[in-house]
């Protein structure tokens, strides 16, 4: 029996499910203003081989992430001339955006395939670490996860207790509405789709130099598009990003700790890998169908659901 | 007086399938210090455009604000010139999810949000212009449509503007808080406010304002002083006629001739219908009426009082909690059959001969199909198996488009490339021709039938569902429209907050009573 209680177990859990916040948090707000990026995975992958080459290049952890985020925020940037100035369908675009990302990931990578390279350390809390248990899961980490712990909270008040949150909130409701009030539409969206590409950057220096540190072809294996699902899952809530992260990140660490457990009558030799690799897609489409029943009232998604002017163009 | 706004030359073109509208055309419009000034026009005339250019530029033409040119580019810069708008359609004025104070962002300020501070200043702004009683933390889509309309108009008085601009704000008001309304202009004009007011009620214009600028076509044709002309005119209804007459550009007939009708059989009977709207809250508590035929049956009230609600329960658009919907046949052997429609397919209660005009008129066209195609989605069916009839469908169509005098170049062109008034005729010539089944009259339910339609359409819509009342159908009318519903029903029931508050005949029926019924005022309290 695998050992549920095993801090160290826990531990990587936190690591894993870091990789899925810091891109949903940036993805709830480019949806909040209204534009949806189906982007993601394309700005993870590419933020994750260019802040690792950079970093590779110039012996310089940081200068890597913040060419992450760089790359990250550029790609969105594209994505916002074509979805906010020229009306394109944003759909379209975000998939192409992919396709861009996952190309420019190759390009950037090559020269430091399975190049090996130190990663950002842990640094443990003081006081904090000594918890029992709990520090060790969550206070032993490096500084990306606790910047998740920071940022989540932080976004959450910016979205709802300052001026700038509810305008953001107001564009991605009704533009009509806010730009009849003098709000800046496109400036905001624009604000906010840059800022989710470069939190997606962010999650990808991550994944290359805080987490698993290396960096190899689609090493991303398709996470970036669980993110679409967890900003449904997390209901457009900062705070909800890490329910959903962290539900995935266990997926994700313990598909390799049950491979040796067998399951009387159904898999008597241990489950297959395979299995155990479907299940974090699996739980995404069985997540958004019980969401999308839930939502499916009314009075529920008027109180709950997507921002009411998502994915739809907005002329004046 | 002085002036404090002037447009001159102002032009404005859109374009769309196709076709350039000068929505404005070389307008001059000026307004002077402490007035209260009227643009009339019919739909489409080019007001709202107008009043529009205030807030993003034209695409040519100066405005002068107190005599210095200024160029407001943007709704911020109105703002800072002290312009203040309540705009008509709500749907993109309001953030349905947000409450009231979080869609009034105007008078917001620094990073942080005090929503607390916003509240109070809303409450006592309510107050102040005596509004009426809005919670400012209700959201948006929990309030009834005249209270979203105060909310629109307090949005834009709550930055305390110099020039404040109404578009139709009295659209979803009853009658009294109308009155109340225009007292609230008349003190504001005494604090030295310059007033715009767009409306289609000629009736207000002529009683509260002090100018009237009539708009047709998107050009102006005549700026009037309401004072001088009233002592030219004999009496309102002349001066009705007059600004009727300026608005159309032609002579209106505005007399219906309503003939003396006995009522006929009852035909159909909704009894005790209870229905919720796609929130889940009940909006229709218990609504029971008559059809019969013969007959018009008014549903008069302010839109958003459950006339849709009742009317997608009848029709099987929306699930019937409970009641029943009854259709009283003909007789056999002497008994007459009553058939219960609750619940039945859309089909089959088409197939009983009733035949709905939807308000909206998306809800009854398919704007890409051909003309043609629209005015046989009743009866396609009848030619029976797998091919349609040609000949006969072009026969038809060809005869409805004539006799409905539908404006088009040919019966293949897209009912997307009609004007709004063909759009309606299509959808009239189609539901009023429904062949009903051997031994019945025609039911006809029409919702706003004549909603956004010019004058000459309106007419003729109007004299339409009066030929079919002549001819033995049984209609009813819900209408927002009060003088259209006291013009056409023999019968007038009142809805309010989805009960109907009483039932009159059309020699009782008078505005003032309709108008206290539709504010909540029972039948009884009237008479007394």
């Amino acid at each position: 029996m695998v050992e549920l209680l095993n801090p160290i177990l826990w531990h990587s859990i936190v690591a894993a499910a870091t990789f899925f916040v810091l891109p949903t948090l940036g993805e709830i707000y480019a949806e909040r203003s209204g534009i949806l990026n189906l982007g993601i995975e394309g700005m993870v992958i590419a933020g994750a081989a260019g802040s690792y080459a950079i970093a590779y290049q110039t012996q310089d952890i940081l200068l890597g992430v913040l060419f992450g985020m760089f790359i990250g925020g550029l790609l969105a940037t594209i994505h916002a001339i074509l979805t906010i100035t020229f009306n394109r369908n944003q759909v379209v675009s975000g998939i192409g955006l992919t396709i861009l990302g996952t190309g420019l990931s190759g390009l950037l990578g090559d020269a430091v395939v399975g190049k090996a390279l130190k990663g950002i350390d842990s640094t443990p809390i003081p006081i904090l670490k000594d918890i029992p248990t709990i520090g060790e899961v969550f206070f032993d980490q490096n500084i990306f996860v606790y910047l998740s712990f920071i940022l989540a909270p932080i976004l959450w008040f910016i979205l709802y207790k300052t001026r700038i949150g509810i305008l953001i909130r107001s564009v991605g409701e009704n533009p009509s509405a806010s730009m009849n009030q003098g709000v800046n539409v496109r400036l905001i969206r624009y604000l906010c789709v840059i800022f989710g590409g470069m939190m997606a950057g962010l999650g990808g220096a991550y994944l290359s130099l805080g987490w698993l540190n290396f960096w190899t072809d689609g090493m991303t294996q398709g996470r970036g598009w669980i993110v679409i699902a967890l900003v449904v899952v997390a209901l457009w809530n900062p705070l909800g990003a890490f329910i959903g992260s962290y539900l995935f990140g266990m997926f994700d660490v313990l598909q390799f700790s049950f491979q040796h457990e067998a399951i009387p009558f159904i898999f008597p030799t241990g489950i297959p890998p395979s299995v155990l690799k479907m299940m974090p897609p699996v739980s995404t489409i069985l997540f958004l169908a019980i969401w999308g029943i839930i939502l499916s009232q009314q009075k529920v998604k008027s109180i709950v659901g997507a921002p009411t002017a998502l994915a739809k163009p907005f002329e004046d | 007086m002085e002036t404090v706004l002037e447009m001159q030359n102002v032009c404005k073109t859109f374009y769309g399938d196709g076709v350039e509208i000068h929505a404005n055309d070389n307008v001059n419009f000026s307004l002077k210090h402490g007035e209260i000034h009227a643009l009339l026009g019919e739909n489409g005339a080019g007001k709202s455009t107008l009043v529009n250019n205030l807030f993003r530029k034209p695409d040519s033409g100066t405005i002068l604000l107190r005599g210095k040119e200024v160029e407001l580019s943007n709704p911020i810069a109105a703002l800072r010139h002290g312009l203040a708008i309540a705009r008509q359609d709500l749907s993109k004025s309001l953030i349905e999810r947000h409450t009231v104070a979080e869609n009034i962002l105007s008078i917001s300020e620094g990073f942080f949000l005090s929503l607390s501070r916003i509240e109070r200043e809303i409450t006592s702004a309510l107050n102040k212009y005596e509004l009426g009683d809005i919670d400012p933390k209700t959201k948006i889509w929990k309030l009834s449509g005249g209270e979203k309309q105060r909310v629109e108009i307090l949005k834009a008085l709550i930055t305390d503007p110099e020039i404040i601009i109404l578009d139709e704000p009295t659209s979803m008001l009853t009658p009294p808080e109308i009155v109340n309304l225009f007292s609230l202009l008349n003190s504001l004009r005494s604090q030295g406010k310059s007033i715009i007011i767009i409306t289609h009620h000629l009736e207000e214009a002529i009683n509260y304002c002090d100018r009237i600028t009539v708009m047709r076509h998107g050009e102006v044709v005549a700026t009037l002083e309401t004072e001088k002309e009233k002592n030219a005119w004999v009496s309102e209804e002349e001066g009705i006629r007059r600004l009727a007459t300026l608005m159309v550009g032609k002579e209106v007939l505005y007399e219906l001739a309503r003939k003396k009708m006995e009522p006929g059989k009852l035909t159909a009977e909704i009894q005790g219908l209870f229905t919720t709207n796609d929130m889940g809250d009940t909006v229709v508590n218990g609504v029971s009426l008559q059809l019969k035929e013969n007959q018009i049956l008014g549903i008069a009230g302010i839109s958003g009082n459950g006339q849709q609600e009742l009317v997608e329960a009848m029709l099987h658009w929306r699930k019937v909690d409970s009641g029943k919907v009854l259709i009283h046949g003909k007789k056999i052997d002497g008994v007459s059959i009553v058939q219960d429609i609750t619940g039945k397919s859309i089909r089959e209660i088409r197939d009983l001969g009733i035949a709905y005009i939807p308000e909206d008129r998306r809800k009854a066209l398919i704007l890409d199909l051909s003309i043609r195609e629209n005015l046989i989605l009743n009866s396609y069916r009848k030619s029976g198996g797998l091919f349609i009839d040609q000949k006969s469908i072009v026969n038809v169509t060809e005869e409805l488009i004539s006799i409905f005098k539908i404006k088009t170049p040919s019966a293949l062109s897209s009912v997307r490339s009609l004007s709004g008034g063909n759009r309606q005729k299509v959808v009239v010539a189609r539901e009023t021709t429904l062949a009903p089944p051997e031994g019945r009259k025609l039911i006809l339910i029409a919702e706003n039938p004549t909603f956004g339609l010019d004058v000459g359409t309106t007419q003729f819509v109007r004299e339409e569902l009066l030929r079919l009342r002549e001819e033995g159908a049984a209609i009813m009318l819900i209408s927002s429209d009060l003088t259209e519903v006291l013009a056409l029903s023999d019968r007038i029931a009142v809805m309010y907050k989805g009960k109907i508050m009483g039932i009159l005949n059309s020699q009782e029926a008078t505005r003032e009573k309709v108008g206290l019924m539709m504010g909540g005022s029972t039948l009884q309290e009237v008479i007394e």
